[in-house]
């Protein structure tokens, strides 16, 4: 765990100028802001939904009490020569209505603002973050407490826990450090060149819609479900992605599939708080990608469960994992590299991100685990809810997080077509796995029904 | 139908012309003649210990009497004008004496010589094979047709088993066929291509020295510890010789590290007639090829166990393994490289040999398993071992054999370094598995 002083100086993201003090961006988050727009929001969002109205006021009241605490959130995104900085914010920040889809309606790049909005409607508070501020776990830990802070004017004080932070405290200068800076190794090689992927075909819904369908599991079932292939739910769930895409590609004709990529590759976040200590707030997160060849198929669900389990448990290592940040965080530091002016850098940065980011995926599954909450907060809040961020290429993708004895897995969609959700659920229920399914949509379509298992499968 | 028809087509592999019948080399023994000399000569062996000294006359008469059962066998090696190929030799094979130096000294590109011998010494029986006829499949099952004759001839009288041959028997056509070609499949992708491996540096032996390491191990041991760790017993010598060449690895400056290959690739054949239902007593065995890469930091034994594991565990033979099948039959099958002279043939070889197989392997473990013969014999058996072919750039090629209650490790090796061995089988012992070293040569490690 080599923590040099060139690390720690690299680390660094809070200067001073004569103008006030401003944030670099950390090693992710440089290359997003030249691949988001209005329908590559970056925006993802954690949402908490109660049992019992919200109460407005006091949910404003609430974020302003606890906005000193997040000084690194409270900033603007502003073009450098070199570089987008952050420049701390002097509006304060507002809830807003939930209104239409989420995650959308947000060019990070243009906007004048904070990067992260708070919504509320009914009973619902939702929190949705831009990726170039922080990744899931900051946005959870903000989310949390400002349920905490909005709970606590309402008179209900929570027990203290290490994911709810205390307004009024001074905040750690760990939280916004540049973790994937502070681990990196030199001369650590690169991650080895990967195949592109396959992506199912469908043509994108109208802008601004972001379809949102969640299917409710039993949690017990589904890890029992897991276990007794000898794999986790994640890799269960993964499984019955590629089993999707496996059937999508083989329903497309020969010729079209001889055209297409024939990877089915699902990137699967990885937290590296787990690898590396950081209190970090900023992302600190980097990924694997399980991929099964589909030209080699067609695969039984069983074979991929198997395939993915040990796929995943080659790529879940430390030392393989620390291979991209030796490369993303070792181009950052290229002299060469840091003297390009920024109109450039955005150019190179959205070919390198087809390239070696969106172009190797085909769907994204990220699981946050189970949600935990200090009582007695857990018995007021009735479900978690978490959407990934849309993304111009990767129209369709998967968030899980599982919460008193519920798994939800959330889809986001930009695509028309529901074929990659039918498919999951309907291969999830063949092995007796049945998921309640709730979809919200602005689409005026026809509702979503679960289809026979057997046609699922592949031809 | 079309592509199955011209599968069988490609799969028959006797031809038969004006001047006789002819064989086809299978698409695996086609780059052996190519790749082999008399010291890398592409030989593997199979040896058995009896319980009492060999009786050569019984021998001799066994062979003769064997070998109208194995016509495909009693050939030797021609230089055609497009290929190499197998021609009927009207000779009678007889035993030759065993030597120090096993699978030595042979060129399989002479003429009017079998491309294998059978030598005995003392209480030793042994097989030498070229790979140009067979692998460890068809030759055991040669190998113990053999023993039976010759415990016949000894007056000791066996049970017939499917894997031993009856001498008056007639050869079914399916056991010379190309299997390779036969479940060829044109749509399969050729695998991913690999990174190079990391190889040891050390002088070869004098010309024709080859030295084996034996290790004796307990079964029940071996199998006890490979549980611990929840691999296989193949899986558990696989990293043990991963661990011996990274720790080799760190022994050498960085100017060495740097111009090393990165990976630790170990080469594990399948026997492909448990997957494909073929008689064949060629070539039909594929490669597992699981690899550590060795920059990525020192791991720990357990960790490279897993890896191992999780690696050959996600390549499921009858998927990622047939590809190897559709890279080598597709290019074989290609019309303008069917028309190129042998000569020129050759120099592709070599070429393709070196960038896609070669060099990316540090070595290899063949483990045959458990051993059977029909009873009585296995009672007057004490010991059957397997040897892998020489290379004079992979160390650490490890034949193993279960045979009663013990493994015979056996690591052949044309390098005057005996690191990879001693660290491999010091690994084992530290695992806590007795290990008993024999070797062939002298100040044994």
């Amino acid at each position: 765990m080599a923590t040099n002083v060139a690390n720690l100086k690299m680390a660094r993201t809070l200067f001073h100028s004569s103008a006030g003090g401003y944030y670099m961006l950390d090693n992710a988050a440089i290359i997003m802001p030249a691949i988001s727009d209005l329908v590559a929001t970056s925006l993802f969002r954690i949402a908490l939904v109660l049992d019992r109205p919200v109460n407005l006021p006091v949910l404003q009241r609430a974020l302003s009490n606890i906005a000193p605490r997040f000084p690194y959130f409270m900033v603007e995104l502003r073009p450098g020569f070199f570089w987008y900085y952050f420049q701390p914010s002097r509006r304060p920040p507002a809830v807003i209505a939930d209104l239409g889809s989420p995650c959308q309606g947000l060019n990070p790049r243009r906007a004048k603002g904070h990067l992260f909005r708070v919504r509320a409607r009914g009973s619902r508070i939702a929190c949705e973050f831009s990726h170039i501020l922080a990744d899931g776990y900051g946005g959870l830990i903000f989310a949390k407490t400002l349920l905490a802070e909005y709970f606590r004017l309402q008179g209900v004080v929570s027990e203290p826990a290490p994911d709810v932070f205390l307004p009024g405290t001074e905040p750690n200068p760990h939280e916004w450090e540049d973790a994937y800076h502070r681990y990196f190794r030199e001369n650590w090689p690169h991650p080895d060149p990967r195949p592109r992927a396959f992506r199912p075909p469908s043509p994108a819904l109208p802008l601004g819609q972001y379809r949102i369908l969640t299917g409710v599991f039993d949690l017990a079932a589904v890890r029992q479900a897991a276990q007794s292939r000898g794999a986790t739910v994640t890799e269960l769930l993964t499984a019955a992605l590629i089993f999707a895409y496996q059937g999508i590609w083989e329903s497309l004709p020969p010729r079209a599939r001889r055209r297409r990529e024939c990877m089915a590759a699902v990137e699967i976040p990885v937290n590296m708080r787990r690898f590396y200590p950081s209190r970090t707030l900023r992302n600190f997160t980097l990924f694997i990608l399980p991929a099964v060849d589909l030209r080699l198929g067609p695969y039984t669900f069983e074979e991929l469960v198997r395939i993915v389990h040990h796929r995943v448990a080659l790529e879940n290592e430390e030392r393989e994992i620390a291979r991209q940040i030796s490369r993303n965080a070792g181009g950052g530091r290229k002299l060469m590299v840091r003297l390009v002016p920024l109109f450039l850098k955005n150019f190179f940065a959205r070919l390198l991100y087809d390239s070696l980011g969106e172009g190797l995926i085909t769907g994204l599954l990220t699981n946050l685990g189970p949600m935990t909450l200090p009582s007695p907060l857990d018995e007021r809040v009735r479900r978690f809810e978490f959407i990934p961020a849309p993304s111009r290429s990767l129209k369709t993708n998967a968030a899980v997080c599982s919460w008193k004895g519920e798994l939800h897995v959330t889809f986001a969609s930009r695509a028309r077509s529901r074929e990659v959700e039918r498919r999951f659920f309907s291969v999830l229920s063949s092995i007796n796995l049945r998921a309640r399914i709730e979809c919200e949509s602005d689409e005026q379509a026809a509702p979503f029904r679960e289809a026979n298992p057997l046609s699922g499968g592949p031809r | 139908m079309e592509a199955e028809k011209l599968n069988q087509k490609y799969a028959n592999a006797a031809r038969s012309d004006e001047f006789g019948p002819w064989y086809v080399l299978d698409n695996a023994a086609m780059i052996f003649p190519v790749m082999s000399d008399r010291a890398a000569t592409y030989m593997f062996r199979l040896a058995a210990t009896l319980d009492e000294p060999v009786h050569l006359p019984s021998l001799s008469a066994a062979l003769a009497r064997i070998a109208p059962r194995f016509p495909y066998y009693m050939v030797d090696l021609h230089r055609g004008f497009f290929w190499n190929y197998l021609q009927p030799l009207d000779k009678v094979p007889v035993p030759v004496s065993d030597h120090r130096y096993p699978v030595q000294d042979f060129d399989v590109r002479k003429r009017g010589q079998f491309p294998f011998r059978v030598r005995a010494r003392g209480r030793r029986i042994a097989l030498e094979m070229h790979h140009v006829l067979s692998d460890g499949g068809g030759a055991l099952i040669f190998f113990k047709t053999l023993l039976a004759q010759y415990f016949r001839y000894r007056g000791i009288e066996s049970e017939p088993a499917p894997d031993v041959f009856d001498p008056d028997g007639t050869p079914h056509p399916e056991e010379y066929e190309d299997a390779y070609n036969r479940f060829f499949r044109s749509e399969l992708p050729a695998p991913e291509p690999r990174p190079h491996a990391f190889r040891i540096v050390s002088p070869l032996l004098p010309p024709y020295q080859f030295r084996v390491i034996t290790g004796i191990l307990p079964v029940d041991k071996v199998k006890e510890v490979s549980k611990s760790f929840g691999v296989t017993v193949t899986e558990l010598f696989c990293a043990a010789i991963m661990d011996a060449l990274q720790e080799i690895r760190a022994s050498y400056p960085a100017w060495m590290r740097r111009k090393s290959g990165p990976m630790a690739t170990l080469e594990v054949p399948i026997n492909m007639r448990k997957i494909y239902p073929t008689r064949t007593m060629r070539n039909f065995s594929l490669y597992f090829m699981p690899s550590v890469d060795l920059r990525l930091g020192h791991y720990d034994f357990g960790e490279i166990a897993e890896l191992v594991h999780h690696r050959i565990k996600s390549e499921s033979p009858d998927r990622e393994i047939p590809r190897q099948i559709a890279r080598n039959v597709g290019i074989s099958r290609k019309q303008y490289v069917r028309i190129l002279p042998l000569g020129i043939k050759e120099i592709f070889m070599r070429l393709f040999y070196n960038s896609m197989g070669k060099n990316f392997l540090s070595g290899g473990v063949s483990n045959l398993g458990l051993l059977t013969l029909p009873e009585p014999l296995s009672s007057h058996v004490t010991r059957l071992e397997c040897l892998m072919p020489p290379s004079k750039v992979t160390c650490g090629n490890l034949g193993a054999v279960t045979w009663g209650d013990k493994i015979y490790a056996n690591f052949g090796s044309l390098m005057k370094s005996r690191e990879v061995e001693r660290l491999t089988f010091k690994r084992l012992s530290s695992l806590g598995i007795p290990v008993r070293i024999e070797c062939n040569m002298e100040d044994p490690v």
